[in-house]
């Protein structure tokens, strides 16, 4: 075998330079794909807090009339919140029991009740519990108010509380009257480029929503119909 | 240096590295196709629901709902999954749930639909004349009451509610919503009227001042939203009720209170079993 003096060293400096290719683009292949994974990580993040937001204000809104909304701006919406419905199913003077199902139970202290039809309004004074009034099916609630209004049987209040929605800090957030704005979605939002519009003619017939990335120039859009105004 | 496998195993890792990243973002993919697909299936079914009741909305009346009593509860299904469930509160009041499924959950609709409330009409029509007003019937002729003085009505449970809303008519409904069921088969006016003489029967719903002419035979109903003037030589079978807070005069005429006038005027006619349109129809599901 003849001899092939400083083959190993090339062989050494070849590998050497094809390892370092190798492994250059090995990690190039690594930090472009933990970019990516960062990028889609972060963006369905911000994804989640516009679905959130959009399924958040389509359920508090949708059922609202042109009564219900206080005031629109460009960055808030305040109106009545909904929190449950009540049907009176008797009565008791001072009490009036009413067969409830709502989010939470009605709270003295921030909720109000909103008789559908006539639209009266009334504040509550008391609440509590009371399985002996009414006929119960399971799974009924039915509860002893005390309110400023007059019963009749049948007849169906919502209990709501005043509150408002707001893009701000980067972030959907919800007031309750005179409470301090809560987050409800994460900070993915760019304040400037995000609104509210409501829609309307003879009566309100939509709310528009514009929700716009924080770090990118997309926004997404909804129009929300209101079942009530058609 | 030998180090035999050296670039094999290096490559093993990169690769097992790459593939972990990958899948990683496959399954936040996936997570964003499911959560969009989840979110897609609630708004149909949303919609499904609201269609349902749409459907149930333009059907009225629908046989499985006119015989249900206070507190009973029909059950609907048509071709689509929705399920339709109507229970009447009162006699003009009834509460439609549809629910439309939506993966393993259901979306639910709420509607309170509302009719005339012929029961408390009846009710609230407990006299031959009902007004707030004052009422100057010198020469007039009252029947068929246990008295002719003319009270304040207040329905069942004292709910004064409704009579203090200015734009209350009858029956659990004010002007606005009895308008929309004009057209089947009662008399709507939303002006000034003037009832020619002759013969009247049913259901006289006027939403301005109201004159009943001399030689006019009334039978039923009539409900004025102004002030009334019934002119000498009027025979009226029924009630009349007064929402205007004027004088109501009634000249020589012939008031015949008679209840089986009002509730037949009500029952016969199709009004009462058509759906007004209620400003809040659509109201939150819990």
């Amino acid at each position: 075998m003849r001899s092939r003096a400083g083959a190993a060293l090339l062989e050494l400096v070849v590998a050497a330079v094809l390892s370092t290719i190798v492994v250059g683009a090995a990690v190039l292949v690594l930090q472009t794909q933990g970019a990516v994974g960062r990028m889609i990580t972060t963006r369905s993040e911000r994804n989640d807090a516009i679905r959130s937001a959009f399924a958040i204000l389509r359920a508090e809104l949708r059922h609202h009339t042109s009564s219900d909304v206080r005031a629109v701006g460009r960055d808030s919406i305040t109106s009545r919140v909904f929190r449950g419905v009540a049907t009176v199913c008797g009565f008791n003077a001072p009490d009036v029991f009413v067969r409830y199902s709502g989010l939470r139970l009605p709270d003295p202290a921030k909720d109000s009740a909103l008789q559908v039809g006539p639209e009266n309004t009334a504040a509550i004074a008391s609440v509590r519990a009371d399985t002996s009034a009414c006929g119960r099916n399971a799974g009924d609630q039915i509860l002893a108010l005390r309110w400023s209004a007059l019963p009749r049987v049948g007849a169906t209040w919502i209990i709501f509380e005043s509150g408002s929605y707001h893009v701000s800090a980067h972030a959907l957030r919800y007031r309750q009257s005179a409470g301090t704005r809560q987050p409800v979605t994460t900070e993915a939002f760019d304040d400037g480029r995000s609104s509210f519009a409501l829609v309307t003619d003879t009566v309100m017939r939509a709310f528009d929503v514009t929700l716009s990335d924080r770090y990118a120039p997309s926004a997404q859009r909804a129009r929300h119909y209101l079942p009530n105004s058609r | 240096m030998r180090r035999a496998g050296f670039a094999l195993v290096l490559v093993l890792l990169v690769v097992a590295a790459v593939e972990l990243i990958t899948l990683s973002t496959l399954a936040l993919v996936t997570h964003e196709s499911i959560a969009l697909a989840a979110q897609e299936q609630r708004v149909s079914a949303a919609r499904a629901a609201e269609a349902a009741l749409r459907r149930l909305i333009r059907g009225w009346p629908h046989p499985a709902i006119d015989s249900l009593n206070i507190s009973q509860t029909a059950t609907l299904r048509d071709s689509t999954r929705v399920v339709v469930t109507v229970r009447r509160n009162t006699w003009g009041q009834y509460l439609a749930t549809a629910a439309a499924p939506a993966g393993s959950s259901w979306i639910r609709e709420v509607a309170l639909l509302e009719t005339i409330d012929v029961a408390r009409a009846i009710e609230e029509a407990n006299l031959p004349i009902v007004t707030h007003g004052p009422v100057s019937a010198p020469n007039a002729r009252f029947s068929g009451a246990p008295n002719t003085c003319v009270l304040p009505a207040v329905p069942t449970g004292g709910d004064t509610s409704l009579i203090a809303n200015s734009h209350y008519a009858f029956g659990g409904q004010d002007w606005r919503e009895l308008s929309s069921v004009a057209d089947s088969g009662f008399f709507y006016s939303a002006g000034d009227t003037v009832l020619a003489p002759g013969v009247h029967d049913g259901v006289f719903v006027i939403a301005g001042d109201l004159t009943i002419s001399a030689g006019a035979n009334v039978s039923g109903l009539v409900v004025a939203g102004g002030n009334l003037l019934i002119e000498d030589g009027v025979h009226i079978t029924g009630s009349i009720i007064v929402r205007g807070s004027g004088t109501t005069v009634v000249g020589a005429a012939d008031l015949v209170f008679s209840p089986c006038a009002v509730a037949n005027a009500l029952t016969q006619t199709a009004a009462t079993r058509r759906l007004v349109r209620s400003q809040r129809r659509f109201i939150p599901a819990f």
